[in-house]
């Protein structure tokens, strides 16, 4: 056997450049349907185990989708808001454990998430370097950004600006990085995490300024825009930042149970509070929906996995084509090599030899192609699914 | 010891037919077969190495009835007796000079590859002024060069025939003189045979035996 085996291997490393093409060929045929599927696998569990961390989710009526996005994977910011006030009555009622979450802004591209001290509980969540949010203007740092971003306690985000346009818009907060958190391998990785009153005053319905008593502070509501009206009026510039010198002339424009969350995370203390709680927005007129996540994230993967039969065919397509393409090469190359076959014939070898000769050359590039779709494979996986959820997302 | 009697061979596609009615050549004594291009020299080299089976006749070489045996015989017949030497070489270009030279080890189980092998390919290689050359890929080598890799190649398996066709034909006169010099030392000292076909009337005298196929073609074309 190692008489092929020699031959093979001398022959494919001479012609390396069309060796190598070759592999990379039928790597990426074997590669695409695998490495879609590690996709798939990787991203359904991603939503899943998040979906099945986080029964419900309660938020303003429109789509589910975009709802549980927000709420759970931190995507989707535009959706519409809900009132404090409804976090502020259920946390009366005792059927669950709830986390309000308010998922408007971003910074540098990554969420800012406004939400409670027992999130971070809730989701497992742990202080790797400084500490957790406490203060107005502090934030905390997921571990994934804060490597991207090179964040240490100390450093300082300046919150995006959301329309660059408006010439009267709320300047943009700067937040002191208080906290890193370890990594979880979920989208808490790559976002901000601030007090909701942090995120109301990076969205304008909190402010702070010099002489703040001077003001007139009566402006009802929570609209930022009529914040600005009242700053622009008394023509004093707001502070970008909450230091401890400045912190006690923040405020808030309006009632706190008028303020905006996008969704309240619900954990019910056990079947009975998870029927009533779910059964309190059944009526069609009631403002506001509650959502189980794991049914939204099944209907997700539902289209998922639609799309994978799509990406299979697609596969098997290409999968055809290349191996006619391989083909074609071989007969082309045994064209090529017939002088070298016969010379092999005349001098005293069987065709069972030149047969196995080129069988060994096949296998020699199919392990090679195997070799490269398993590194593929390897990087893909070592990337992390969080990664790839928040891509995909 | 060659002796033919009465060997028909014909190309079916070409109609070209060979006719030798008798020849004979003592062992260790070297051949020419002589004549015109076309006119059968290359086939008789063929049918003498078993590559191609004659239509009739008798082809007795180095002990064996080669017209009898069978394609596996005869490809272990031909690896093992005969050193072949073809007109363009056909050197293998992915192997290097010493690969080249052991090339019939590799494609043959029939020979055993032993540290002999090699040591033998590095002194033809000595003898043949490609010690330089060892591990050199054979495109980079002059056209004398790969002709005397082609003879090394030959003369790897101590093979008890050698069977020649042109060898000098695409050689200068120093490389051509070199490499019959080789061939006729390795005949004489080994007591091998050596049928060589050639356009080249010079080298005729150096011949004992002859076969003029000039003379046939009248006859069998």
């Amino acid at each position: 056997m190692w008489r092929p085996l020699f031959l093979a291997w001398n022959s494919i490393r001479y012609y390396r450049g069309r060796s190598l093409l070759l592999m990379l060929c039928l790597a990426i045929t074997f590669s695409l349907p695998l490495v879609s599927r590690l996709l798939i696998v990787s991203f359904e569990h991603q939503l899943r185990s998040r979906a099945e961390q986080t029964p419900l989710v309660v938020g303003a009526r429109g789509s589910r989708f975009d709802l549980v996005l927000n709420a759970l994977y931190l995507q989707e910011p535009g959706i519409p808001t809900i009132k404090y006030a409804e976090y502020d009555r259920l946390s009366r009622l005792d059927y669950a454990t709830y986390y309000p979450v308010h998922r408007q802004l971003t910074v540098q591209g990554a969420p800012l998430v406004g939400t409670a001290q027992g999130y971070f509980s809730f989701r497992g969540l742990e202080v790797e370097n400084g500490k957790l949010i406490g203060r107005l203007g502090d934030c905390v740092v997921g571990a994934e950004l804060a490597n991207e971003l090179k964040l240490q306690p100390g450093d300082h985000l300046t919150v995006d600006v959301n329309n660059v346009f408006s010439i009267a818009g709320i300047p943009p907060l700067r937040l002191n990085v208080v906290g890193i958190l370890q990594p979880s391998q979920s989208a808490d990785d790559g976002a901000v995490f601030v007090t909701l009153q942090t995120a109301w005053v990076a969205t304008g319905i909190g402010h702070g300024h010099e002489g703040a008593a001077d003001v007139d502070h009566n402006v009802k509501g929570n609209d930022p825009a009529e914040t600005q009206k009242a700053l622009g009026a008394s023509a004093i510039l707001p502070y970008t930042e909450i230091t401890e010198e400045n912190i006690n002339d923040f405020h808030f424009h309006g009632e706190m149970l008028d303020f905006p969350i996008t969704a309240i995370i619900v954990d019910p203390r056990d079947e009975r509070g998870d029927t009533l709680l779910q059964g309190q927005y059944v009526a069609e007129e009631a403002p506001y929906q509650i959502v189980k996540s794991i049914d939204v994230v099944n209907e997700l993967m539902d289209v998922v996995f639609q799309f994978r039969f799509f990406l299979d065919l697609a596969a098997l397509l290409m999968g055809v084509t290349t191996f006619c393409l391989l083909l074609l090469i071989g007969w082309l190359t045994l064209q090529i090599r017939d002088a070298e076959i016969k010379t092999m014939v005349r001098m005293g070898s069987s065709r069972s030899m030149i047969f196995q000769i080129h069988t060994a050359e096949i296998g020699i590039l199919i392990a090679g192609a195997a070799l490269i779709t398993g590194a593929l494979m390897l990087l893909v996986y070592l990337l992390g699914s969080t990664w790839l959820v928040t891509w995909l997302l | 010891m060659l002796n033919i009697n009465n060997l028909q061979f014909r190309y079916p596609e070409s109609g070209f037919q060979l006719s030798l009615p008798t020849w004979s050549v003592p062992g260790g004594e070297q051949a020419a077969l002589i004549g015109p291009s076309g006119s059968g020299k290359t086939t008789l080299l063929s049918l003498l190495a078993g590559i191609r089976e004659p239509l009739s006749g008798d082809i007795e070489l180095a002990g064996q009835r080669v017209d009898m045996l069978s394609d596996h015989e005869r490809r272990n017949f031909r690896i093992s007796q005969c050193g072949l030497i073809f007109q363009s070489f056909e050197l293998i270009p992915y192997l290097n000079v010493v690969q080249n030279i052991q090339l019939p080890y590799y494609l043959n189980p029939v020979l055993e590859r032993t540290p002999d092998v090699e040591i033998r390919a590095y002194q033809l290689a000595e003898q043949l002024g490609l010690s330089g050359y060892l591990q050199s890929r054979v495109t980079s080598l002059s056209v004398g060069e790969q002709q005397r890799l082609a003879v090394c190649r030959a003369l790897i398996t101590k093979p008890r025939v050698i069977l020649a066709d042109e060898p000098t034909a695409s050689l200068d006169q120093q490389n051509a003189r070199r490499v019959i010099d080789l061939l006729f030392e390795y005949s004489q000292n080994e007591e091998a045979m050596l049928i060589m076909s050639t356009h080249d009337p010079a080298l005729f005298s150096r011949f004992e035996h002859r076969l003029d196929f000039s003379s046939l073609i009248s006859a069998t074309v």
